[in-house]
Parts: structure tokens; sequence; C-alpha cells
């Protein structure tokens, strides 16, 4: 690991380990109320609009169902709320703390240091999620949900790739608007918007067109724990992070440093000069 | 003479290089036109009020902002077009040196020198803690302004760089370790080393500077050594004289003439002996002469500068 990476995950140690404990002990409690859930709610039948948010899974008291509706249907938002987080301090944080100049001032291209910034976070952010994939490990017998680990796993490697979009998407705002607070400010938004375009899209038909603007739409863990899977939306999930990465490394070459100017306002022989 | 100064004579190619250099703030021009020179081995105080474009000029030097015009070169490389080579030549400390808090010094030093490509000596470190009296086992967060300071020393010195760009280095300092300082960037340049100072202290840039750089509203007034510059400002003389007072208001570089009873108050410059000559007619009780400093330079200039 190179010392950039260090250094930004050191930035972001407490945040990723305090996700990655949160969402182990959730993982593990779920399962463990999922006997008595079951017994609780046999005979119980959901409202019509309801049943859209257990996606592909038929029934509520299934494993695949409960899990959809009870971990996955709202611990990805959780991610993607840390990946806005962190995704905003690596750029737009160590700008506004004013660290950003000293690290600039070395002979180290931009470039270099958004890929290993964005390297370390991502990794770091992927290992905080796959800490669930030992909780299921525990969780799944314990609760006797019927359901392979694998299937589990896919669907949090699925739920990773939604909050890497939402980590660069962060990046890309952080380095194109004038400020940390507005990047955040965009992103947030912009996640709220996804989530509840994605679930209210499920149940309201005006909605649904919208639904494949939403990370989580690709992301539905549903259809990964009913036996299905789509490299489609695999491959969605996997271009847009890159395809905003891309655009972050555009905005940041570009961008002034200290400036407090969004690169969008930028005269146009600065933004020619940066690309000299 | 150390390979900076040695590689720069080879290519010929000047310290820091800067060709009619622009940059505007939207309808804010913050840097106007600059032409200016650093040579290797040359400490060149870079002097202005705030605004002036000094930051602006030096941000650009490290690439952190972009032109709207005119380049900016260290030692012949564009520092836009091949910024990384530049800076990997260049030492900066920045006026206002913000550090990760909750990192000690030594892993401050340890991450910013594993970002360079060739080897930071261990011996230049240690050296240079000695002689600042720096402790890099606390965290930087807990560190006075005067530690912090150092701390940017050390990072913009320890590897040995062929250019420093250093703004307002002494600030938060104690008087002995403004002295260190001193002393060190009079070594680095007698190494061959360029270095271009930003400072509002005049007195630091009389005593260290060979030449300066004077910016207001982002243009450059006037380059000069600092003889040539306290050459061109007059000198204040206060004489009493026992008895009848001379006539000098015709003697050539006399100024500013005032008198009070027995007592002639005047600014000179110029060749003296002519004046010489008219006090020795007459008996003189005592003189008082105070030489322009350097801060008489650049208010002149100001003053200059506003009439036109």
């Amino acid at each position: 690991m190179t010392p950039m990476a260090r250094a930004s995950l050191r930035e972001v140690r407490l945040t990723l380990a305090g996700a990655a404990v949160i969402v182990f002990g959730l993982a593990i409690w779920v399962c463990a109320v999922y006997p008595s859930f079951r017994s609780s709610f046999a005979d119980f039948e959901l409202p019509a609009g309801y049943e859209a948010f257990l996606g592909e899974a038929e029934s509520l008291v299934s494993p695949e169902g409960f899990l959809s509706a009870e971990f996955f249907a709202w611990i990805p938002a959780l991610w993607a709320g840390v990946a806005i987080a962190i995704g905003t301090g690596a750029i737009g944080g160590e700008e506004s703390d004013g660290t950003l100049e000293i690290l600039l001032a070395q002979p180290i291209s931009r470039t270099r240091v958004l890929l290993e910034k964005s390297l370390a976070l991502s990794a770091g952010l992927v290992l905080a999620i796959a800490t669930a994939v030992p909780a299921f490990a525990i969780g799944l017998p314990l609760g006797d949900l019927d359901i392979a680990l694998w299937r589990v796993t896919v669907a949090l490697g699925l739920a990773a790739l939604a909050s890497l979009v939402f980590l660069t998407l962060a990046m890309w705002l952080s380095t194109l608007l004038a400020t940390r607070r507005q990047a955040a400010l965009v992103s947030s938004g912009a996640l709220i918007a996804a989530y509840f375009v994605n679930t209210l899209g499920a149940a309201v038909p005006s909605i649904d067109t919208w639904r494949p603007l939403s990370p989580f739409y690709w992301s539905d863990a549903s259809v990964v724990l009913t036996g299905g899977f789509s490299w489609w939306r695999l491959a969605v999930l996997v271009a847009t992070p890159l395809a905003l990465w891309a655009l972050t490394r555009w905005a940041f070459r570009r961008r002034e440093i200290g400036s407090g100017v969004s690169v969008l306002r930028l005269p146009y022989t600065a933004m020619r000069s940066a690309g000299r | 003479m150390r390979e900076g100064a040695q590689r720069a004579g080879r290519t010929g190619a000047p310290a820091i290089r800067i060709i009619d250099l622009t940059k505007d703030y939207g309808a804010t021009r913050a840097v106007d036109g600059l032409r200016l020179q650093v040579d290797p081995g040359e400490i060149m105080g870079f002097l202005g009020p705030n605004g002036a474009g000094k930051s602006t000029t030096i941000r650009i030097l490290l690439d952190l902002i972009r032109p709207t015009a005119g380049t900016a070169e260290v030692l012949g490389h564009d520092c836009q077009a091949d910024g990384v080579t530049a800076r990997e030549l260049a030492g900066y400390l920045p006026g206002d040196l913000r550090l990760y808090e909750s990192w000690t010094g030594a892993e401050i030093v340890r991450f910013v020198a594993s970002l360079r490509r060739s080897p930071v000596p261990v011996s230049e470190v240690a050296e240079l803690v000695a002689r600042l009296d720096l402790d890099l086992s606390r965290r930087s967060g807990e560190y006075s302004k005067g530690n912090r300071q150092k701390l940017g020393l050390l990072l913009a010195l320890a590897h040995r760089p062929e250019v420093l760009i250093l703004d307002e280095p002494t600030s938060g300092l104690d008087p002995i370790r403004q002295r260190t300082v001193w002393e060190l960037l009079r070594e680095r340049a007698q190494d061959g080393a360029a270095v271009l100072l930003s400072s509002h202290v005049m007195s630091e840039v009389e005593t260290v500077c060979d030449r300066v750089a004077i910016l207001r509203r982002g243009r450059l007034l006037r380059t000069g050594t600092i003889q040539e510059l306290l050459g061109m400002t007059p000198a204040r003389l206060s004489i009493t004289f026992e008895g009848a007072r001379p006539e000098l208001e015709n003697v050539e570089g006399v100024s500013a003439l005032t008198t009070n009873g027995q007592s002639l108050n005047l600014a000179f410059v110029g060749d003296p002996n002519d004046l010489i000559r008219r006090l020795a007619a007459s008996r003189v009780a005592s003189i008082t002469v105070r030489p322009p400093r350097l801060d008489d330079v650049v208010l002149q200039l100001y003053e200059q500068e506003n009439l036109a």
C-alpha cells in the first residue's frame, strides 16, 4: 500500500470501522430475529403497495423477502451515506482543511493523488461492507435462514458497488463545486432522491420509469437472493463509478486549489491550460 | 557549487522565470503582466501589501492555480505543463501552513518525504531538527505557531531543493530561530539554491535578500538590489547650527527642507560633497543622519504610484 493510500485510510478509519461494527452487529441481529418474525407474521398479508418493496421475493416471511425488506432495503443507503462522507472528505475535506496545498506542492500529479485516494477509499469501503459476510455466515444458520451464503455475498457485492457510485459521485462533486459543504448537500440530496425513487417507484407506476436512474435499482438484492443474476446490472454498477471517476479526474485537474471557485465557473483559458 | 546551480549553468535556465504572467479572478486582476527572474544562488525578496499578487504568483509557481495568461518556469520547467518536475526541484513553505493535526511531526515528515522521487537525506532532516530545535515526536495539532512554522521549514528544506519558495518564513519564530533561518537561507544560496522570499518584514528582507521585487495591485513596481533601491531614496538629516544657518534650498539632492530655530531637517539623496561644503561654511553643533531603509523605499514607491 502506498503512503498516500495509507494516509487516506487513516483519516477515515474510525468512520469505516464504526460502519463495519454496526453492520456486523445488525446482520447477526436481523438473522437472529427471523424465527420469531416468521412465526409472528406467518399469516400476515402485506398491503399490495408494500409488497412491491420485496422486489422479486414473494413473501415477507420467506428468507429472501425478510432479508430484502429488513436488511437490504435500507442498509445500502447507510453505506451510501458513509461513502458520501468519506468521498467529500478525500479532496474537498483536505482542501477546506488546507492540507491539500502542502500535498499538491509535492512532486506528485493530481491524477496520482486522485487514483491512490480513490482506490484506498474504495477498498476501505468494500472491506467495511465485507464484514457483513462473516456476520451472515454466523447469522444465517443461527436464524435458520435457508439461503446460500454466496447469494448473500453477491447481494452485498452489488450493494458495495452501489456505494462506490455514491463515493465517486461525492468525489466528483467535491472537485467540481466550490466547497465541500455544497458537494455534501448535493450528494446527500442525490442519495435521498435515489433511495425514494427506487423504493416508491416499486409501488407507484408513475415513478417506476425513473427507477433506472437509481443505483439501488441496479443493486436490488431480491433478484440475487431469489436465484437470479443479471450481468447487465453488474455492468451498470461497474461502469457508473468508472465514468464518475473520469469526470472527477477532469474536474480535479482543472480545480484552482483554495480559490473557493467552482470548476464550472472557471474561464475557458484556465480550463485549457490545465489540460496541457 | 551544488548540482542545481551547475545544472542551471549548463542549461542557462534561470531558477525562476515568470513571463507576462496574468491572473484574473472574475473581474479582479490579481496579477497583471508580471515579468520576473530569479537566478541560482540569489535570494529575491518578494514585497508588496496584502492583495499585491505575491501569493497568487507563488501559487501559480506551484500549479495550485492556473494563470489566465503568461508562463512561469522553475529551472526551465513550465510550472503547468511540467509541474511535477518543477515541484521536484522546489521547496515550498505556505504563508498559512496547515498540517494533519492528529499526526506527529515525524509522521508528517516521513509522509511528505515519501511523495518525492529522490530520497530525502536523513542526515539533513536530523541537522534541521537540531538547528530549528524542533520536537518531531509531538502531534502537530499540539504545536505552537512557531513550532508549526519550524516543521513547515523542515518540509521545505529537507530535500535540499534547488529553488526555495517561502511565504513569510520567520512568522511566529523567536529572534534566535529567525537568525537560524536567515543563516540557513544564506547557506543554501551559497550552495547555489535560489530563494524567492515573500515577507512583510522589511528588516528581514534587508538582512537576507540580494535583490527585491516590489509589487502592487498585481503589477511589478520595481526590481533591484537592496543597495540600488536604498540609493534612490533620500537619507534624513537633522542638523543644529551654532550661529547662522546656511542656505541649503538650492543644493542638489536636498528636499523636504524644514527649519526649527537653529535646526534644519532635510532629506538628501545623491553626491554629498556640495552639501558637505555648504555645511562646513557654518558652525555645526550636532548632526544626525538616518540612512534610508527599505520600508522608506517601498512607501515612496507606493506614494509615487498613487500620484501616477
